[in-house]
């Protein structure tokens, strides 16, 4: 059994099966101060920046890796990371300083700019096959003059351009002698320069990660953090109640958020994290083309009530595509209240008072979700049958790619305001290129989208962002539905949880009180 | 005897390769290959044709099918979608943990079930109707019981009201206690269910041998209830009782992934659960196999261990 | 389940009499009696619900979220504040209809394969039989979910996986009777009257395996709720907001603690169904099987 089971060991961390071992079994006994056990939601999928997905994954490798920015936990703002300082000409030549005698995780040396320019060309080498390559598409040189400078010229002026070199994805910077140690297995073996480093991993069970000693920023507060998967809510829920665990990576039962509220456990908590927008194809349902039946769709459900109804402290309606804390955010936009009646004499005036029926994409897997079965009610009371088309995943996806659909939904989580826009309003990303299911192309939008993006004066930038997302919200081909929360509950004595608006946490913050 | 088990083994052998190729042709019918469940919505045509090539989706079906087999024959499962790791290490982890669950079962049903089986035979031999309609009900309505149903109720009361026993932590054979406590709650809800069929098979098998005439005699010759109930009903009632237990072996096998998904066990009815809702044919299907051979081998053994007590018994 | 230890106790050495007039000596057999008490009441406010003062199954109400049982909502609402009598009769309706048409799919193919294999035997019952060995080889519920993951979610698929994996047991029960019958004395002097093999088979085999098939079919139904209710559960058989028995306790599941009735009560008519199917199958049983009354 043993000889067994340190085989699969070593198959999943071939570097530190033995230490791993033992570790394994030192520390499922109980609770010492020094470690902090933690919900982890999901089979972890690996933690290769370069073809990292799903928010918990995500969680893991933000800990373990660094940025040259990264963003602060509570407002969102880009600080530096492991660039102290950076400039830029006209957003188009940025050059970063780097913090010297920074100490790469399980004995990898120094860092330097040489680690940096490695990463970024290995994300756009074909051969990585990452997704994020595209985020580098407009980068046409990463150049190092010395050790610790690091320049990027871009082809067009991107004033966003921090966002895309930040903690998050392809911005997270990889040793090159790890990557190559690892093999194929890099997925399983992160070397990163962050608080905390991949310690042991047991894919079915539990993933351990360890306080890197020589930490930039100074040791973690916390030794250990010792993630046990638990799939199903109320089992997390039950845990965390018997003091099994001490903290949830996100619970999203509204029910169980108000037993835990009883019981007296935190819930640290993040608003707005990402807003759910309705992607309408009017190509495929030519009464979708009225932009009177747009709106009636946004006139005709109480959002309001159908968030409080499934969840009041887990979303909240959405009025815009952008969430209220990003610095191009704009509460000056054309909003639709709940009013039915206003809803009928709009499909009225359409042509489309009797008989509208649309057809919204879903999956087979997730059904019809308890929102979707509100927003059927709603709509019905205004006359419009919404027939959900449920089909398997893989054709939701490439359905969803193609806008083969009427009606859809998409969440895209993301901190630069500029990646939400450009990707569902511009038309060079109209489908199947890109996320604009809608193929929405409207050439007002278009420019002023390139030039927000090229703009060196943060206030005109801002104006501009402000007078497209008002086109774009009386166009209402993206419709914003409702903006999730996360919450990660947790123990009284563990603070500083604080959940930024990827929905991660800097566990470098965290300690026990 | 020797001609009997070659006979089932080349039998188990047919089945075994009828298995395996009905599984691969029926996974491959599936709308949307592997590839595409794999890309998920990140990866455009080109990218998604290269991931068809890596994984030999682009050869022909046949030499699909023979690669597969090459490959099981080495015990390489491949690996799994989203993890990458090795599916057979995988299996090979979460194996033993199941078959820990259905055998601890087993063990319980047959303390628990024999004893309860022998004693409403017992009862309802010398009529009294009574109590042995009370356990024959109440062994129907514990059969009947969704399992999936009970564990919610145990879960909740066993874990949380009593704090008895964990409702998560690792389920991991180094550490033999958390491994014991970790298991209780799926062996009870599962044993419940076992129990009651076995009691009733029980119930049935002694109560015929009781009205055989030996017992007649036997019970005439001034021995004890007990030793004729012990030493010769149940004796010979045990022909049926180990049949149950090797045919009870595939509704346990189908318990344990209801127990495994409610109890957060990670055994391979979980892996099956997850490679579904991942969409990993390629892991769905490892499973399915591997499933098949486990029960077939029970079958098999079940054959042999029946043949060897009545050796009339052919198939 | 219950079915392959069922299926054991046939003796096809001992075939059943014939079915005919037999049936009111079944309907007077006290288990039919109280399978059908329990069956016939539920049946009936299944027809009658979309006559009764009930809100609609997937019909909403913001206003009535997790309500206790009461009159207006005899099992409460969920959180959605939808009825849960009025999802959970739907449920039943859907879980019927899975039960009965597994339990005709399986018997009508157990009959014709089995029948051919037991009775015409040599290479065509070897063919099936192989076929039905591989089968076998699945656990139902583990061959209903690989299917499931394939032909996807819904009524149907489910109906067609559960059943796929029912028919090899009836195929095997079926020969095994027809072997059993095709040996037996009466057959044999019918042979020598020079009867034919066809009268053979539908006037003295055909109808006797007719009893037991019954049995091991009501069975199978039992099952086949059980087995449906599972793949809801684990989210594999019938998607919200389509009611099924198993999706509805999954929803519920989350709220036993604040709202026990929503898990608790489609449950107990699970059970209740799953009981009285039971009951008849004995109740088949012992009045078409004299020996049977034990």
């Amino acid at each position: 059994m043993t000889a067994t089971r340190r085989d699969f060991l070593s198959g999943v961390l071939a570097s530190t099966a033995a230490s791993a071992l033992s570790a394994g079994t030192a520390r499922t006994a109980s609770a010492q101060a020094s470690t902090l056990r933690v919900r982890f939601y999901d089979d972890p999928a690996g933690f290769d920046p370069s073809n990292i997905f799903r928010i918990e994954n995500e969680n893991i490798a933000f800990n373990i890796f660094s940025g040259l920015t990264t963003y602060d936990s509570t407002s969102g703002k880009i600080v530096p990371d492991l660039a102290e300082s950076w400039e830029n000409k006209s957003n188009k030549v940025w050059s970063f300083k780097l913090r010297r005698g920074v100490k790469w995780q399980k004995n990898y040396g120094e860092f330097t700019s040489a680690d940096v320019v490695y990463t970024y060309n290995r994300i756009v080498d074909p051969k990585t096959s990452s997704p994020y390559a595209a985020e580098f598409g407009n980068v046409e040189s990463v150049e190092a003059p010395d050790p610790y400078t690091v320049v990027f010229t871009l082809k067009t002026p991107d004033g966003n351009f921090l966002h895309q070199v930040a903690n998050y994805h392809q911005g997270q910077i990889v040793n090159k002698k790890a990557i190559e140690d690892a093999g194929d297995r890099v997925r399983w073996n992160p070397v990163g320069t962050g608080p905390y480093y991949l310690d042991f991993i047991d894919v079915n069970s539990r993933i351990i990660l360890k306080r890197h000693a020589d930490y930039f920023r100074g040791p973690a507060p916390i030794e250990t953090l010792y993630f046990q998967i638990i799939k199903d809510e109320s089992t997390a829920t039950i845990a965390l109640r018997n003091g099994e665990i001490d903290l949830i990576m996100r619970s999203n039962r509204e029910e169980n958020l108000d037993i835990l509220a009883k019981a007296g456990f935190t819930l640290n908590k993040v608003d707005n994290y990402a807003a759910l927008v309705r992607v309408v194809n009017p190509a495929t349902n030519r009464a979708l083309a009225d932009v009177r039946v747009r709106h009636a769709l946004a006139h005709a459900i109480d959002w309001e009530a159908v968030c409080k109804a499934t969840g009041a402290q887990l979303q909240a309606p959405a009025h815009s595509l952008l969430l209220p804390w990003m610095d191009a955010y704009s509460p000056n936009v054309p909003r639709y209240e709940f009013d039915q009646a206003r809803a009928r004499k709009l499909l009225a005036d359409a042509g489309a008072a009797r008989g509208l029926v649309v057809r919204q994409l879903g999956t087979a897997a997730q059904g019809v979700t308890e929102i979707q079965q509100f927003e059927i009610d709603f709509l019905s009371q205004v006359g419009v049958t919404m027939r959900m088309e449920l089909v398997d995943t893989p054709t939701f996806n490439q359905r969803r790619n193609r806008a083969e659909f009427e009606l859809s939904s998409r969440l895209l989580p993301a901190v630069n305001p500029d990646t939400i826009l450009f990707s569902y309003l511009h038309p060079s990303n109209a489908a199947p290129r890109g996320l604009n299911g809608a193929r929405y192309d409207n050439p007002k939008v278009t420019s002023l989208l390139e030039s927000a993006r090229a703009e060196v004066d943060p206030a005109a930038r801002k104006a501009m962002y402000v007078e497209l997302q008002k086109i774009a919200l009386t166009d209402m081909f993206y419709q914003p539905l409702y903006t999730s929360n996360v919450v990660w509950p947790g123990k009284k004595n563990v603070v500083g949880v604080r959940i930024n608006y990827l929905a991660q946490v800097n566990f470098h913050e965290v300690s026990f009180a | 005897m020797f001609a009997f088990a070659g006979k089932k083994l080349i039998q188990l052998i047919v089945t075994t390769i009828g298995v395996v190729t009905l599984v691969f042709f029926t996974l491959r019918l599936i709308p949307g290959d592997a590839a595409s469940a794999m890309a998920g919505d990140t990866l455009s045509g080109e990218a998604l044709e290269r991931l068809r090539d890596q994984m030999g989706l682009n050869e022909p079906l046949m030499s699909q099918y023979l690669t597969y087999w090459r490959k099981l024959l080495v015990l390489d499962f491949g690996e799994t979608i989203t993890t990458g790791l090795s599916a057979g290490e995988l299996m090979r982890a979460a194996a033993p943990i199941t078959i820990s669950i259905a055998l601890a079962t087993i063990v319980v049903t047959v303390l628990l079930a024999i004893p309860l089986g022998t004693l409403a035979a017992f009862l309802a031999h010398k009529g009294k109707k009574g109590l042995d309609s009370l356990i024959t009900g109440a062994a129907m309505v514990l059969d009947l019981m969704p399992s999936f149903w009970t564990g919610l109720f145990f879960l909740l009361f066993f874990s949380l009201t009593l704090g008895l026993f964990p409702a998560s932590g690792t389920v991991s054979l180094e550490n033999p206690g958390h491994f014991l406590q970790r298991i209780a709650l799926p062996v009870m809800v599962l044993s419940v269910t076992q129990v009651a069929t076995m009691a009733r098979i029980t119930r049935t098998a002694v109560l015929e041998v009781l009205s055989e005439d030996y017992i007649r005699t036997a019970r005439s010759l001034g021995w004890s209830e007990l030793r004729v109930l012990f030493r010769h009903a149940l004796k010979n009632a045990a022909l049926p009782i180990v049949t149950v237990v090797g045919l009870s072996f595939g509704s346990l096998l189908n318990g344990t992934v209801i127990v495994e998904f409610i109890f957060n066990i990670p055994g391979i009815g979980s892996l099956l659960v997850n490679g579904i809702n991942s969409r990993d044919y390629q892991m769905v299907q490892n499973l399915i196999i591997v499933y098949a051979l486990i029960f077939v081998t029970i079958n098999f053994v079940t054959d042999l261990v029946y043949r060897k007590i009545d050796p009339r018994v052919s198939f | 389940m219950s079915m392959t230890g069922s299926a054991v106790l046939f003796s096809p050495a001992h075939p059943f009499p014939r079915v005919r007039g037999k049936f009111m000596q079944f309907l007077s057999n006290q288990k039919t009696q109280i399978g059908l008490l329990i069956l016939v009441p539920i049946l009936v406010l299944v027809v009658l619900a979309p006559y009764l003062p009930l809100q609609k199954p997937l019909q909403t109400n913001l206003r009535a979220m997790m309500q206790w049982p009461s009159w207006t909502f005899p099992f409460g609402t969920d959180r959605m504040g939808r009825d849960v009598l009025s999802r959970t009769l739907e449920g039943v309706k859907v879980s019927l209809l899975v039960g009965f048409s597994v339990a005709f799919i399986s018997l009508a193919f157990g009959v014709v394969l089995g029948t051919i294999a037991g009775f015409f035997g040599r290479f065509v019952d070897r063919a099936i039989m192989t076929v039905v060995d591989i089968l076998l080889a699945f656990p139902s519920l583990l061959l209903a979910i690989g299917l499931v993951s394939i032909v996807g979610t819904g009524i149907f698929p489910v109906i067609v996986a559960i059943a796929f994996a029912d028919v090899p047991r009836f195929v095997r029960l079926q020969r095994s009777l027809v072997l059993g019958l095709r040996t037996r004395a009466f057959i044999d002097a019918a042979r020598t009257m020079r009867a034919s093999k066809t009268w053979l088979l539908f006037r003295h085999i055909v109808p006797n395996t007719i009893a037991p098939l019954l049995v091991a079919a009501s069975i199978a139904a039992a099952n086949a709720i059980l087995v449906e209710a599972s793949l809801s559960f684990l989210g594999l058989g019938i998607m919200p907001p389509e009611p099924s028995l198993g999706n509805i306790i999954r929803d519920g599941q989350t709220y036993l603690e604040q709202a026990w009735w929503i898990s608790t009560l489609p449950g107990a008519v699970i059970l209740a169904i799953a009981i009285s199917l039971h009951f008849l199958s004995d109740g088949i049983r012992e009045s078409l099987d004299p020996r049977a009354r034990t």
